[in-house]
């Protein structure tokens, strides 16, 4: 069995356990943003979360779990995290279809508070930023299912914690739990959900890989945990929502029908906070979970929260733009643009591929620009990412803007009216060389020689770097 | 609404709570629904949208 604890096991080293009680307001938070602002990245394991009346919560927080890419990547069996585009790309191609056992044998039944006993408020949800409306579960896997077909649809959704029962549920319109919604809707019938959190971060993330419509979750995180989830009924809804067995929490309850009401403000992915909107809400019937469960939470705005969807945005655009581009290497979103910028990296591409490879791309829904580089240069570093555009760019021949496509959810720079954005692709690769073994036709970049970088590594090695002004 | 395509107008809508004053930032489309109430993120008082002590952008 792999689940949450089994890999926090494995990753013990990289965990980070304070040793003081720490306020699920803001403070567990707090850490996660001073850590970041260190470029320090570890898993935060609070095992004492104090409660806003004070009181200590019995159940521990676990955050921060996504924030390194590093250690993402190697969760789901990729040693090299630059290699997450192509090995996303190709999740689907290693599905492995679910087993379904008994509840009796499941650990997120080792508790059931059914009915009247289901308390939301007994978990410790954090409230995580300064105008937050209130407690948010931030790690909740909101699974519902189409009612044409029986097929399940899963998306972590923000869930604002309102009262013991009631749960405020934002789900973007196009999103596909909507559609599910909808359908219910129009039938008078309130939508049967079910939301887990807490499971091996490979399980969480192959559940959100960018699928069809529709189309089951299940077994593609179980491709992505490399064996086949296990699954159990729901106590609510039967096998017409199934839940992992080895989850943390399952949280179950109905969307009734044309209920809307105000959610939010919250801190949002972008950095800047999302406005209080119409949002349906949850009744919630019952909660299971683990007799000793960690409650998952996911800081949002911050690395945690970007890096797990990132890197399946880089499968998706990869596959978009890899059909019409062959010299296509590789794809980073970077958390810097958070979900708004792609970059491709391309080897050798014939005329007008990149620009092909670019129109491709921007096309995936939440990107507002793409930008293509040269294999010379790290998609993964920032600093010469930008170097490229300063260096490698006229404005007037390598900007492609393009009108009318859709608007990114949440862009704090949206214009106010209008459902419609200008999307831009900004083609930072140089000219190619005239012929195979030639010098590209511009100035080559400064280098020093490998042997002088060899001397150079050896007379610092051994040094004490740390105090030296940055 | 802006003349020109080059001015920076600003996009977002706020409400201010009747009961504490508390700004908080709303939706344009949840401030035109007539049927349901912003909620306070300060105080959780649910109030109308026409209740608003003051609004700015709607």
């Amino acid at each position: 069995m792999t689940d949450l604890r089994s890999y926090l096991n494995e990753i013990d080293n990289a965990v980070f356990r304070p040793d003081r009680p720490m306020s699920v307001v803001q403070e567990i938070t707090a850490l996660q943003h001073v850590m970041a602002a260190k470029s320090a990245n570890p898993a935060i394991f609070v095992r004492q979360p104090r409660l806003p009346d004070g009181g200590i919560s019995d159940m521990p927080v676990l955050t921060n779990l996504f924030a390194s890419r590093e250690l993402s990547a190697r969760a789901l069996g990729i040693d090299d995290h630059r290699d997450s585009a192509k090995a996303l790309a190709d999740l689907s191609s290693k599905a492995i279809d679910p087993v379904v056992i008994d509840a009796a044998d499941a650990p997120v039944r080792e508790v059931v508070e059914n009915g009247e006993a289901a308390n939301l408020l007994s978990l410790p949800a954090l409230r995580q930023h300064e105008g937050d409306a209130g407690h948010y579960v931030t790690c909740g896997h909101v699974v519902t299912y189409d009612p044409d077909t029986g097929i399940d649809n899963m998306g972590i959704q923000r869930l604002w914690v309102r009262g013991e029962k009631l749960l405020g549920c934002y789900m973007l319109e196009t999103s596909h739990n909507m559609l599910n919604l909808r359908k219910f809707w129009a039938k008078g019938e309130a939508c049967p959900i079910a939301i887990w959190v807490g499971h091996h971060p490979a399980v969480e993330m192959g559940a959100q890989a960018k699928l069809g419509y529709p189309q089951s979750h299940w077994d593609v995180a179980g491709g992505a945990l490399g064996e086949a989830l296990r699954l159990v009924p729901s106590v609510t809804h039967g096998d017409k929502i199934m839940v992992p067995a080895d989850a943390e929490i399952v949280i179950e309850g109905f969307l009734p029908p044309n209920r809307i009401e105000a959610e939010g403000p919250f801190a949002e992915f972008s950095g800047y906070q999302g406005p209080q909107i119409p949002n349906p809400v949850v009744e919630v019937t019952c909660i299971t979970r683990r007799r000793d469960a960690i409650y998952h939470d996911c800081g949002s705005g911050l690395a945690d929260h970007l890096v797990p969807d990132n890197m399946g945005m880089e499968g998706a655009i990869y596959n978009l733009a890899r059909q019409v581009s062959p010299s296509l290497m590789n794809v980073h979103v970077p958390v810097s643009g958070r979900r708004f910028h792609a970059y491709l990296q391309f080897r050798d591409p014939k005329p007008g591929e990149v620009r092909d490879a670019m129109m491709a791309a921007i096309a995936f829904r939440r990107l507002k620009a793409v930008y293509a580089f040269d294999d010379d240069i790290d998609i993964f570093d920032d600093r010469e990412t930008m170097w490229a555009i300063a260096t490698r760019v006229q404005w007037h021949r390598d900007v492609m803007k393009l009108d009318g496509l859709t608007l990114a959810p949440l862009d704090p720079s949206a214009p106010a009216t209008g459902k419609t954005i200008t999307k831009a692709a900004i083609d930072a690769t140089l000219p190619a060389a005239a012929g195979p073994g030639q010098p590209k036709p511009v100035a080559p970049r400064n280098r020093v020689s490998d042997d002088a970088l060899a001397a150079a590594e050896a007379a610092l090695d051994g040094i004490d770097t740390t105090g030296w002004p940055s | 609404m802006s003349d020109s395509l080059f001015d920076k107008p600003g996009n977002t809508t706020w409400a201010q709570c009747p009961a504490c004053d508390y700004w908080f930032h709303v939706a344009p489309a949840l401030l035109q629904m007539e049927t349901v109430d912003l909620i306070c993120p300060d105080c959780a008082k649910p109030f109308a949208p026409a209740d608003a002590k003051a609004t700015i952008g709607d």
